[in-house]
């Protein structure tokens, strides 16, 4: 009973941001929804080995990316669909807001653009701040492999900025917003 | 893309665009829920289509050598099902009132109460709870008392559990006894101990042995007590051995009985033993000052336990406040708690008393405070989740003071009964809705699996068992049938 409390307690406080997480693999809600459920009833059978270790959270996350990458078929790969966005995002600090939807627009198409396995290295990378020789243990590739995933990606990154900034600018990420969006800070 | 059109560093860029990406991951707000129910579901029996299925699927493989056995066994239960028809009838003759016939008119008794000695009596009714296996020697049953009302429940899984009740019978002591082994869908009648019930029985001035509640350990082991007795099985109901004292309350866990007792009443000191399990080997766990307690009651998960030593709420000296126990490892160190609830500045004024105590699965402490006669009668819950060390007050009022009953899924999933029914909280009591009609028990197996008992304006228990699988926001109702 106390370890399905734990459980329980487990899933409440984390299951929300673990599918946000895994929503930056699969590219889509509900099968980002799909895969942290069946990564933790999966884990639930043995969760005292979960709890067990260093960190909870991360041993999950780990499974969860290892899920996700195991799956057959793409079962949760929904890259390449279109996501909907419900509402723009908030104006953060001092950065204009349509440069902010530009650089989420480049960051998108980015991990649309990528295989699975280099997606998951990103995501590691850049959204969960493991180093290389964590990503590799965790992903059981070599680190070299690693920092070859973060060099391309990031070098498609800085060409896809370079021609956005030449073909789009501001002004054209600011067209693609809804209309009756009301728009915070500096947009003009 | 700085403003100023100068290329950004690609990894903050990388970094700020997938915080902000991962913000489009739309969260179902029942996930976490689906999640749990998935994951901590029992193993239910396949259901007839997919049992049908599997037995299709399967045809080939057994026909050759299971078709003799099938009929050997099928012999096998018309003889014994001619035996057992043969001593019911000559057990009713003898008796007059020892099992309920289906055509009779007038209700009859349930199963006679087993003597307290450790012989068995052997079965006494036809076994009508053959259709539900259960992994132990579920002991001798019979049919369900015809007029069963519930005072009681107890439960070592989610689907094995057991109903302490009463029923119309012609003899004293009427108290029946239930068995489920499907989550409380179907039950069976199995030998109660020879005791009254406290709700039906004159226990304050007879010697008749009271029992008011009922646990089990194990499908064999169990104990009914009540406050003059306590009787034990380790047969599932066989035979039951009356134990030495009495108990307040008695739970269960990690091996060891609890027990709270008080040895006179009222207003003699509480106190609190542990047991091996199905052993009579009671050794004291003392509590760190000794009560005067006019009732007292102890809850318990896991290793972690409450000993509430009620006051005297019901209009006695105004310093007279309830006072909590806690202890983290079985009762071998306890904590001492002044009363939780909120006393006022001005004497008799603005005082709340702790009415009724829980546990949560997840260990988390809640006492429902119930203001003295004469206030605004208005009750609320105060939470601890750090072994009572401190409470919080819960910022909306369930309703006014009726049955004290509490229970507790989790911290924030409370349950409070009372006049106006059964009230629940997911937000740990800043808003209530109400779930159900008033209960007089209530108890959770789990997170999300609880029962309680419909609380009966006359009294005379619950003809229903209420099982929520969902942490208490919906019930469902089934007969003790």
């Amino acid at each position: 009973m106390r370890e399905e409390a734990d459980f329980a307690e487990f899933v409440r406080a984390n299951s929300a941001g673990l599918v946000r997480s895994a929503f930056l693999l699969v590219r889509d809600s509900t099968a980002a929804e799909d895969l942290v459920q069946d990564t933790l009833v999966r884990l639930y059978p043995n969760w005292s080995r979960v709890a067990a270790a260093d960190s909870a959270l991360a041993y999950v996350r780990r499974s969860v990316t290892n899920n996700f990458l195991n799956s057959r078929r793409g079962k949760y790969n929904a890259a390449g669909r279109e996501v909907l966005v419900a509402e723009a995002p908030e104006r953060v600090g001092g950065v204009d807001f349509a440069t902010q939807v530009g650089d989420a627009d480049l960051v998108r198409e980015l991990l649309d653009s990528l295989p699975p396995r280099a997606r998951a290295v990103l995501v590691l990378r850049f959204f969960h701040d493991l180093d290389d020789e964590q990503i590799a243990a965790d992903l059981d590739i070599r680190t070299g492999t690693v920092r070859s995933i973060v060099s391309r990606s990031l070098s498609t990154l800085r060409a896809q900025a370079a021609a956005h900034t030449r073909t789009a600018g501001s002004l054209g990420q600011l067209a693609r917003v809804e209309p009756n969006t009301q728009l915070k800070g500096n947009a003009s | 893309m700085k403003a100023d059109g100068t290329a950004p560093d690609p990894a903050a860029l990388l970094r700020a665009g997938l915080v902000a990406e991962a913000a489009n991951g739309k969260v179902s707000s029942d996930l976490a829920d689906r999640i749990i129910a998935q994951a901590t579901a029992p193993l239910v029996p396949l259901d007839e289509d997919d049992e049908l299925g599997r037995r299709r699927r399967s045809s080939q493989a057994w026909r050759g050598w299971v078709l003799p056995l099938v009929a050997a066994v099928g012999i096998a239960i018309l003889v014994g099902s001619a035996v057992a028809a043969v001593r019911l009838v000559s057990s009713r003759d003898s008796t007059g009132n020892h099992g309920p016939s289906p055509t009779a008119s007038v209700p009859v008794a349930p199963l006679k109460p087993s003597p307290t000695a450790h012989t068995s009596t052997g079965p006494s009714a036809t076994p009508s709870g053959s259709g539900h296996p259960s992994a132990a020697q579920p002991g001798p049953s019979g049919p369900v008392p015809p007029g069963f009302t519930a005072f009681d429940l107890t439960w070592v899984s989610l689907k094995e559990g057991w109903a302490l009740g009463t029923a119309p019978c012609a003899t004293a002591p009427c108290t029946s006894l239930l068995r489920t082994t499907d989550g409380g869908k179907t039950w069976v009648g199995i030998h109660p101990p020879v005791a009254e019930l406290t709700e039906t029985g004159s226990c304050a001035t007879s010697a008749t042995p009271c029992v008011s509640s009922l646990r089990f350990a194990n499908a064999e082991v169990g104990y009914a007590f009540g406050p003059n007795a306590l009787f034990m099985t380790v047969d599932a109901g066989s035979t039951w051995q009356r134990q030495p004292g009495s108990a307040l309350s008695l739970e269960i866990a990690d091996g060891t009985a609890l027990r709270l007792s008080s040895l006179c009443e009222p207003g003699c000191p509480l106190t609190v033993q542990s047991a091996p399990v199905g052993t009579d080997n009671w050794t004291a766990k003392g509590l760190p000052q000794g009560g005067r307690s006019a009732s007292g009651e102890l809850v318990r998960v896991g290793s972690e336990v409450l000993v509430a030593d009620y006051g005297n709420p019901a209009g006695g000296a105004s310093n007279e406040t309830s006072v909590l126990f806690v202890s983290t490892d079985d009762g071998s160190h306890w904590s001492t708690i002044a009363e939780p609830c909120p006393q006022g500045t001005v004497t008799g004024v603005g005082e709340n008393d702790t009415r009724a105590v829980t546990i949560a699965p997840d260990s988390s402490i809640s006492v429902l405070c119930v203001p003295r006669a004469g206030q605004p009668s208005a009750v609320f819950t105060m939470t601890s989740t750090d072994h009572g060390a401190h409470f919080s007050r819960a910022s909306s009022s369930p309703g006014t003071y009726g049955a004290a009953v509490v229970g507790a899924a989790s911290r924030s999933a409370l349950l409070v009964s009372v006049s106006d029914g059964l009230f629940r909280t997911a937000d740990g009591g800043a808003s209530w809705a109400q779930v159900s009609a008033a209960v007089s028990y209530l108890g959770f197996e789990s997170p999300l699996v609880g029962h309680a008992l419909p609380a009966d304006a006359s009294s005379t228990g619950s003809s229903v068992v209420l099982q929520t699988v969902d942490g208490g926001a919906h019930w469902a109702s089934y007969p003790f049938n």
